[in-house]
């Protein structure tokens, strides 16, 4: 097939592999929330229903593939909150993230509240997370989400990422920005084809915009987590690099255990700090997940 | 929550939207738990807790009571499934038993994949725990 993404064979290792992946449909994977329910509560019920579970990562009790399960928003075990349906990859950039307990959080772009409420999962509940979402409709959702898994140590604010308050500065900071969802692409049938928008060229000056503002929103040696669910550099190393410029950051490494690729220093015309090598690349063929960029900043 | 932060109330300046999670509204004369909080606290509950099987679950559902013994106090229950699962609030009144949690929440669909092919029984009339 013609490959919309052909344009990154020159630094997407294994490229025949990657556009096969493309080609299944996304599995199931979930998040068991333990602000409602332990795993050692919730896995007899859901195995007592025939679901084949399969666990995604070693050293983590929380995240599971359903390798027989269409739509676990089905279950009762849904609404009750015990489990969130939830990207693997999504779930990594919470855990990459890591806020501990008693911290204070901003969540930049928060809705539907995935990460949210995987972040307040991590803090066991404690210290505060601010859940930001520009849009009123996106708001609720949000607020849906994070009453269903029982969230109670965050509140809801309306500002424009880039824009939010100078305020009061925070230990840790998310900002998973608008991109133009490359990796949430899969081939779903004949019919359906990638899009190219307008939007998408518009992205990158948006996302540097936010990316400043999250980076002078941090206390000092406090941590930003940087995460696009898309693989073009333009909106990824290209947004890092330009923060790396202006700021005095660096780059943490990210090492959850999970295979990725180093973040690259080149596309096209632009060459990129090598503090990129520390950023990860989360590719489907190696995670059978939706694609993800990450990198971890450190204020210093 | 905010009283763990020395510096101040961290969020005082923000304009907020929506803080924590909607715990209490005023019924009547009651003061009703909301069906998110019972979940997260109604295990901790030792008394006025309502065992009820999944059938009796798709009957509530259906918008049904439930016969309960007649010398139950009036008031609301924490209603939860025979494994264990807390549901949310149900009220009895005069030895009949209704549900109080938003249909909306828990769909149909979900009760009939609980238990496939079962037909709600009009006898069952639960089981308390205490």
């Amino acid at each position: 097939m013609p490959h919309v993404f052909e344009k990154y064979s020159e630094f997407i290792p294994e490229f025949p592999l990657f556009r096969e992946a493309l080609l299944g449909p996304l599995p199931v994977h979930f998040r068991i929330n333990l602000l409602k329910i332990s795993p050692q509560n919730l896995l007899p019920l859901l195995e007592d229903k025939g679901i084949q579970l399969g666990k995604s990562m070693e050293g983590d009790d929380t995240l599971y593939h359903a390798w027989n399960l269409d739509s676990p928003g089905n279950l009762l075990e849904y609404a009750l909150g015990y489990i969130h349906p939830q990207a693997f990859t999504s779930c990594l950039a919470s855990k990459a993230l890591s806020p501990g307990e008693g911290a204070y959080v901003l969540d930049m772009c928060a809705s539907p509240g995935g990460k949210t409420s995987h972040m307040s999962q991590l803090m066991n509940g404690s210290g505060l997370i601010v859940a930001n979402e520009l849009y009123p409709s996106r708001q609720i959702p949000l607020g849906n989400t994070l009453e269903r898994l029982g969230v109670m140590n965050a509140v809801i604010t309306g500002y424009q990422a880039q824009q939010f308050p100078m305020h009061q500065r925070f230990d840790f900071i998310l900002a998973d920005v608008p991109c133009s969802g490359e990796g949430r692409f899969r081939k779903l049938s004949d019919g359906y084809r990638y899009r190219e928008t307008p939007r998408k060229e518009a992205l990158p000056r948006l996302q540097k915009k936010i990316v400043l503002r999250g980076f002078d929103l941090l206390k000092e040696k406090g941590e930003m987590l940087y995460a696009t669910c898309t693989y073009n550099p333009e909106e990824n190393e290209g947004v890092v690099d330009f923060l790396l410029n202006h700021r005095d950051a660096k780059l943490l490494p990210i090492d959850l255990g999970i295979d990725h690729e180093p973040g690259i220093l080149q596309w096209r015309d632009s060459k990129y700090d090598r503090e990129l090598e520390k950023a990860a690349r989360f590719y489907p063929h190696h995670t059978n997940s939706v694609g993800f960029f990450m990198a971890r900043i450190v204020r210093l | 929550m905010v009283r763990s932060f020395p510096e101040g109330v961290p969020v005082a300046r923000l304009k907020v939207t929506k803080v924590g999670l909607k715990a209490f509204r005023q019924v009547g004369s009651f003061v009703k738990p909301t069906t998110h909080l019972i979940q997260i606290f109604g295990h901790a509950a030792t008394k006025s807790r309502f065992r009820i099987t999944k059938d009796a679950l798709l009957k509530l559902h259906s918008g049904r009571d439930l016969h309960v013994p007649d010398d139950m106090e009036k008031g609301y229950v924490i209603l939860e499934l025979e494994q264990g699962q807390i549901l949310g609030l149900g009220f009895v009144n005069k030895g009949s038993l209704r549900s109080q949690i938003p249909r909306k929440e828990i769909k149909k669909l979900m009760l009939e994949t609980e238990s496939p092919g079962t037909v709600p029984s009009d006898t069952h009339p639960g089981r308390i725990t205490d």
